[in-house]
Parts: C-alpha cells; sequence; structure tokens
C-alpha cells in the first residue's frame, strides 16, 4: 500500500505548518490602561511547537533557535521584540490560558519584553469558548506615539508521521524526488510499520522537530532509530528504505545456483546489547509566577528541570534485559550516547504539564529514552517524542536481535552478487535463518560482488492490547512435501503440508521457477484448514527446476495476528 | 525487490561461460550552468576502447542495521584509474571540451556515467552495474614532471550534497505574517 495520495507529488503528509490564524482585534482592557489587549477574532485551533528542546537554556529568548511568535514594532525595524511565547497555560490552571505579553517600555519596572514567556514543546488551542482565543497584551512607551504592529508566527518545521512517511518527507525537503528516491521500497517500509500494531499508539509514529545546525541526514539518522528500516543509497542511485519483515525484500540467494565463491562466517559479540533503561513521560514545563489579578506581566522565576531526575525513582522508568543474554554474555549496557535514545509520541495529544512541576498530567508528550543507568542527564533532550504504547513493541524489537550473537556472514559471489542488495532479506539455508544484507563491494576488475549479511531474528510482538500476537515457528514444524511433475507439456506443482497447527493461520505459498521471479503460489485461509493441506496447480511449459517457499502469516486479524515468519524452503523432488 | 536480475542474466551466470563488457562515459558540461552535458565514452571493451586500467571498487552500505552499532551509510564513492599514456586525459586535451559549444570544463564538472553488461542474445545491462557519479577530482600519476601516465577519477553520486551538506537553518523555518494588527497609538507609561 502507498504512502497517502499526494504524498510523492508534493502534497505532504509529514510536514506540519501553523494553521492559518484570523485577525486581531482590539479588546477593551478595563483593568489597566497601560495596556492594550489584543485577542484573535474568532477561534483557532493551533499546534505550534516551541523550542528550545534541548534542555534548558535561560530565559533570554535569543538563545532560542527554534520556535517564536514574533511582535515586530515596524517603525523601527531596528528594533525586533520577540515573544517566544505560544504554550498557553495548562488547562485548568488559568483563567485566561491563552496569554501573550509585550512590554515595549524601558521605564526600569517592567521593561522585561523578553520575559513573561512560556514555552513547551507542544500546544494546541482549540474550543468554543472566548477562553480559547490567543489573546495578548501590549504597552508601548512613548504616549502618543503611533506605531505599527504585526504579530507573525514564526515556527519550526516539523514532520511527523510513522518513521518511513518523515524520512520520505524529509528528503523531499531536501529537494529529492522520485528520480533519487526509491518510492517502492518507502512504500514496503510504510506497510511494515502498519503491520505493526493496530494504530498509530502501536505503530513507530514519529514527530520531530530538526534542530538548527544539524544536517537532514543527521536527522534522518535520528529518526531511522525508531525502528529497523535500513537506509541506503541503492545500485540505482536512489534512496532506499528496507524493512526487516516484508516479502518484498525476501529473496533466497545462497544455494547451489548462486555462484558462490567464498563464503566466511564469523559472531561477533561486541554488538551485544542484553540491557537498557527505557523510559517515557517527560516533558518540559516552566513555573511562573502569574497573577493576572493584578496586572498582566507573568515573569519566569522557575522552570522545572525536564531532565526527569525528580522522575528518575517513578514509573516513568522500565528495565528491559534478557536474563538469557546477561547468563550468557554478561550484562551488557547502552553506552553514553546520543545514538541511545528512542523517543516517541502519539500524533494527536498535546503536551500539557504542570506548573507547580508535580507529576504530569493528562495526555502528556511521552519520551522513551534508553540511557545509561544513573546518567539521565541527556535522555530529555531529543525532540522525537511519541507514545508510550509503543515503547514495549521497540524494546522487544531491540532486545530481539541485539541481545543475541548475530552471525555475520562474507560471501563472495560474482555478478549473481547483484541480485540482491543492501537491506535484502537473504535466506541462508546453512544457517536456517534470515540474514540481511548490510554491506556489499563490488570489484569491478575481478568481477565479483561480497557481500555482507547478518543475521536477522523476526520479531515477536505481544503486547496489552486487546490483540492477540502471536508466532508460529516455521523451523520446528514438519513442512510437508512438495513434487513437481511434468505429463504431455504440463507442468504439476503439488505442495503438501503436513504441519498440524494451520488453524488461524495464513500459509503464503510463493514459488519461482527456474531461477525467475517469485510469484505467489497459494495463500491460505485463516479460517478453514485444521489439518494437512494439499495443495496442487499446474501450468503449461517446460519449467525444468521450481524453488518453493513458506511462511506463516495471518494479513486478515482474524483470531490473531502475527508478524511474518522467516521463509521457509520445501525440499522439491522432481519426477 | 525480490530478484534485480532477470532471468536471462541469471541463467547466463549460472552456465560460468560469459562475456561482460564494461563502458565508461565522461559528461562534460555544455556551460557553466551544466544545463546539458556532451557524453564521450573513454572506455568501451566492445570497440576496443581501453583506457582504463584498474576499474576499482564501489563500495555501498546500509545503515540502521543494529542498534549497538548502526553503520555508516556509505553511497558508494567510486575511484578508477586510466591510462594517459596518450595524454588524452590532460588538461588541455580536448576531451574536457564540450565541442558544440566552445567551454572548457574543469574536471569537477563532469560526470560519469559508466555500466557492465553481459553477452545473452545481444548487450544486456546487468542491473546495480550503471552509475553516475561527479567527478569530485582527478589525480594525475606522473612518470615525469612533464609527461603524465595515468589518471585516477574519484567520484561521488550526483546530488549527494542535497543531503550530507545540508544544515537546518531558520530559513527552514516557516514564518507566517499573519496579519497585521493595525496601528495602534501607545497608552500612556504606567506611572502616569
Amino acid at each position: 500500500m502507498p504512502f497517502g495520495s499526494g504524498f510523492w507529488t508534493g502534497d505532504w503528509v509529514g510536514v506540519e505548518h501553523p494553521h492559518s490564524f484570523p485577525n486581531p482585534s482590539l479588546t477593551t482592557d478595563a483593568t489597566n490602561v497601560n495596556w492594550r489587549q489584543y485577542t484573535l477574532e474568532s477561534y483557532v485551533t493551533a499546534e505550534c511547537i516551541q523550542g528550545p528542546l534541548n534542555g534548558y537554556q535561560g530565559d533570554d529568548p535569543a538563545s532560542l533557535n527554534v520556535g517564536k511568535f514574533l511582535l515586530r514594532r515596524t517603525t523601527d525595524s531596528s528594533i525586533e521584540i520577540i515573544v517566544q511565547c505560544v504554550e498557553p497555560y495548562a488547562r485548568g490552571f488559568s483563567a485566561d490560558p491563552n496569554l501573550i505579553i509585550v512590554d515595549l517600555m524601558s521605564d526600569g519596572a517592567n521593561d522585561d519584553p523578553h520575559r513573561g514567556s512560556y514555552y513547551a514543546p507542544f500546544s494546541k488551542i482549540s474550543g468554543s469558548s472566548p477562553a480559547d482565543k490567543f489573546t495578548f497584551w501590549v504597552r508601548g512607551s512613548g504616549a502618543g506615539t503611533l506605531y505599527d504592529y504585526y504579530l507573525h508566527h514564526k515556527q519550526p518545521i516539523a514532520f511527523r508521521g510513522v518513521v518511513s512517511e518523515v524520512i520520505g518527507a524529509m528528503l523531499m525537503y531536501a529537494g529529492y524526488t522520485a528520480s533519487n528516491i526509491d518510492q517502492a521500497s518507502f512504500d514496503d517500509a510504510y506497510d511494515a510499520e502498519l503491520n505493526v500494531g493496530p494504530d498509530n499508539n502501536n505503530r513507530p509514529y514519529v514527530w520531530v522537530i530538526p534542530e538548527q545546525g544539524e544536517t537532514i541526514l543527521a536527522t534522518i539518522k535520528r529518526v531511522m532509530q525508531h525502528w529497523s528500516h535500513i537506509l541506503t543509497y541503492n545500485k540505482d542511485g536512489k534512496f532506499a528504505l528496507r524493512p526487516a519483515d516484508s516479502f518484498a525484500e525476501f529473496f533466497v540467494a545462497l544455494d547451489n545456483n548462486s555462484n558462490v565463491k567464498e563464503i566466511k562466517t564469523w559472531a561477533n559479540k561486541n554488538i551485544v546489547l542484553n540491557k537498557c533503561l527505557a523510559m517515557h513521560g517527560g516533558g518540559y514545563m516552566r513555573h511562573l509566577d502569574y497573577s493576572l489579578a493584578v496586572q498582566p506581566n507573568p515573569r519566569l522565576n522557575a522552570y522545572y528541570e525536564p531532565r526527569l531526575k525528580s522522575d528518575y525513582t517513578q514509573a516513568f522508568i522500565d528495565e528491559y534485559s534478557d536474563s538469557n543474554s546477561i547468563t550468557k554474555f554478561g550484562e551488557r549496557q547502552f553506552g553514553n550516547r546520543i545514538r541511545n535514545t528512542f523517543n516517541e509520541r502519539p500524533g494527536t495529544a498535546y503536551g500539557v504539564g504542570r506548573r507547580d512541576g508535580g507529576p504530569l498530567v493528562r495526555d502528556i508528550p511521552r519520551t522513551i529514552s534508553i540511557f545509561t543507568e544513573g546518567d539521565p542527564i541527556n535522555v530529555a533532550h531529543y525532540p522525537l517524542v511519541h507514545r508510550s504504547e509503543i515503547k514495549d513493541l521497540i524494546m522487544e524489537r531491540f532486545l530481539s536481535n541485539e541481545a543475541q550473537i548475530r552471525t555475520f556472514i562474507e560471501v563472495t559471489q560474482d555478478f549473481m552478487g547483484l541480485d540482491y542488495e543492501i537491506g535484502s532479506v537473504v535466506y541462508v539455508p546453512s544457517e536456517l535463518g534470515d540474514f540481511r544484507c548490510i554491506k556489499q563491494t563490488i570489484d569491478y576488475n575481478s568481477l565479483t560482488v561480497t557481500s555482507e549479511l547478518i543475521r536477522n531474528f523476526p520479531t515477536e510482538y505481544t503486547t496489552a492490547s486487546t490483540a492477540v500476537w502471536a508466532y508460529v515457528n516455521l523451523d520446528d514444524a514438519p513442512v510437508g512435501t512438495t513434487v513437481l511433475s511434468e505429463a504431455a507439456g504440463t507442468m504439476t506443482l503439488e505442495v503438501n503440508l503436513t504441519t498440524t497447527a494451520l488453524l488461524d493461520w495464513h500459509y503464503q505459498i510463493y514459488i519461482s521457477k527456474d531461477g525467475g521471479p517469485w510469484e505467489e503460489f497459494y495463500t491460505t485461509g485463516w479460517e478453514a484448514e485444521t489439518g494437512n493441506l494439499d495443495i496442487q496447480d499446474t501450468w503449461s511449459g517446460d519449467t525444468q527446476s521450481v524453488e518453493v517457499i513458506i511462511r506463516a502469516t495471518d494479513d486478515d486479524g482474524g483470531g490473531g495476528q502475527c508478524t511474518p515468519t522467516p521463509w521457509v524452503r520445501m525440499p522439491t523432488a522432481i519426477q | 525487490m525480490s530478484s534485480l536480475l532477470t532471468s536471462a542474466i541469471k541463467l547466463k551466470l549460472r552456465s560460468g561461460v560469459y562475456q561482460i563488457r564494461q563502458y565508461y562515459n565522461l559528461g562534460v558540461p555544455e556551460d557553466i550552468a551544466k544545463t546539458a552535458y556532451q557524453y564521450k565514452p573513454i572506455h568501451d571493451e566492445a570497440t576496443g576502447l581501453i583506457t582504463v586500467t584498474d576499474h576499482g571498487v564501489m563500495v555501498r552500505s546500509g545503515y540502521n542495521f543494529s542498534v549497538s552499532n548502526p553503520g555508516k551509510l556509505g553511497f558508494g564513492e567510486y575511484k578508477f584509474k586510466a591510462s594517459n599514456i596518450d595524454g588524452g586525459f590532460s588538461a588541455g586535451s580536448d576531451l574536457w571540451e564540450h565541442g558544440t559549444t566552445s567551454y572548457i570544463a574543469e574536471p569537477h564538472e563532469c560526470i560519469i556515467a559508466r555500466y557492465a553488461q553481459i553477452y545473452t542474445t545481444g548487450w544486456t545491462l546487468i542491473n546495480g552495474t550503471y552509475y553516475t557519479g561527479q567527478v569530485d577530482r582527478v589525480e594525475y600519476v606522473n612518470a615525469s614532471m612533464l609527461e603524465p601516465y595515468s589518471v585516477s577519477f574519484y567520484c561521488t553520486p550526483i546530488d549527494m550534497e542535497k543531503l550530507s551538506g545540508y544544515t537546518w537553518g531558520m530559513d527552514d523555518f516557516d514564518e507566517v505574517d499573519l496579519s497585521s494588527i493595525g496601528s495602534m497609538q501607545a497608552p500612556l507609561p504606567e506611572n502616569n
């Protein structure tokens, strides 16, 4: 299934633009003649993302690098008053939640235009009551002086969506088009992400705000850590995103017909990781001394350090580990690197924090982070935010591969090695498992291709949701027999499954005739099979050989769901 | 992406007896804007035009295969070496002149297009071998100071700078001129 309509043609879904705003109007200020209060004329729905998100930088807006509301006094263009405030107070904490203050005076008393600000990663104002309007206050020096004011909204570009969408959007933002993006691979990755869970809560859904000074490639790499796709620049000169669990990526490569010249295998325990701390929760809060009843001059007098130390002993942090792996390799934790941060956020929740610094309430932006135990300093600084529900899935996927020793294979072939490429899932019969190609070296002198493969373990999902995630291991099951026969120019392929666990599962069977492309041979229904399954099909021609592969899956959601099992090749007899 | 090679090519490779043809083109821009290129064959094993002495290796690698070691995104930088005994690649040779126009390009303005073919019923492109790269630089290895005899081409995939060289700046942040608030007479100072 491709991306949403129009994604590749420029109508991106990945970029969040500011919504339109209505004209502001002067509102009578009955409480203080020195201030003018303006209110946007009609109700708005605004999603704003504010900065900085990389930690507390003081309350000087000049240090902010993203996200500003600007109020510009144009009669003196050399002066630009900036208020980086958009975030209203958390609902319920203020009678006038949508307040922006601008003090243009320099009288030594309240000449603090940069203060009175409040920011948070997200804000949303919507509704139908007067309290849901944006309101801002202005006062100026020089009685009787006429000023022109313009309200600008400046917000950082932001991308949101599942990983494949966000990376695709950023590549397009960088100027790449279909000539440089393997769109089909992104569509496959998108499909794989949709298979993870029933909705965005269970999918690798990200919201990323690029940081000023960061390269696009670095931002893309930050997004990549949300899921197990492999990003590659393929042989056609296009960016490709290769999902780990997708038939489209499958290729049976290494057999007697693969022209293998040399193969080396080794195991590397150095990349084993078997323990990590994952965190959700957190946020960015400022503590305001806000007394509208006295004068509309809120002051920032404290802030809530978003590094979550105060939450460290609370339920925001979970430990994920693999005891078998720890017994085998010892405890191998994540290091303290930027790489080791996972952040997840829903697409529909908005940041609401308590300004007293207490536990967060409502549907806060949740952050999943992995960090070295005892050093949570770096955990909350990365502006990828997502939802907590997916944390378990990410951690399970992490452990399913990272906690085990992963065999590497280096195989040298002639140009037959070009039949797959980086990111492809390669079935290796001698290892009885799937591998992923992570590197290829084409030697144009010896006309050989050397590929490096790494063991890829299937991911088994469990979740607390109502969906039952399961996994069928075909490696452990007798899968039956396959016979190819020919009579009077008609080829007959008979696949006889003798596994006894057919009920509730789809089985997909694909075949390749004479080394040709894979084609679907049969897909079972989940409800019908209770035991042996005998499938037969015929075609005309003179097929010399056929390869048959099978895997269990379940695409209809009935009864149970599973991620596809590894493909298993069925031995085929020729009669 | 289940199979990148055609059945015909795979059958030929499996036979163990086959011919491979490697081909190189140099694209010379017609002007400083590089709006169009004139392609000039510099190596073609099917026609006896043999200049490349070291076809080199091309390495690509994927990013994110492991959490602890995500790897490196390798774009396929490519280097090959050609003989320059006849001086055909030297600066000032006709090679660097567009031809239709009189524009003489710097090497780094040019591009390299190369591919390999296999002979089945005719010459057939081997999928995955077609490559276009920007010439980053050429390096002459001199037999003497006066007579260069070989030249190395260093190439990177075209347009890579869009990604690797692009840095987010304030220009990437949308600024929307919402509306004019309108003229306003400043109110009296607070203490008056």
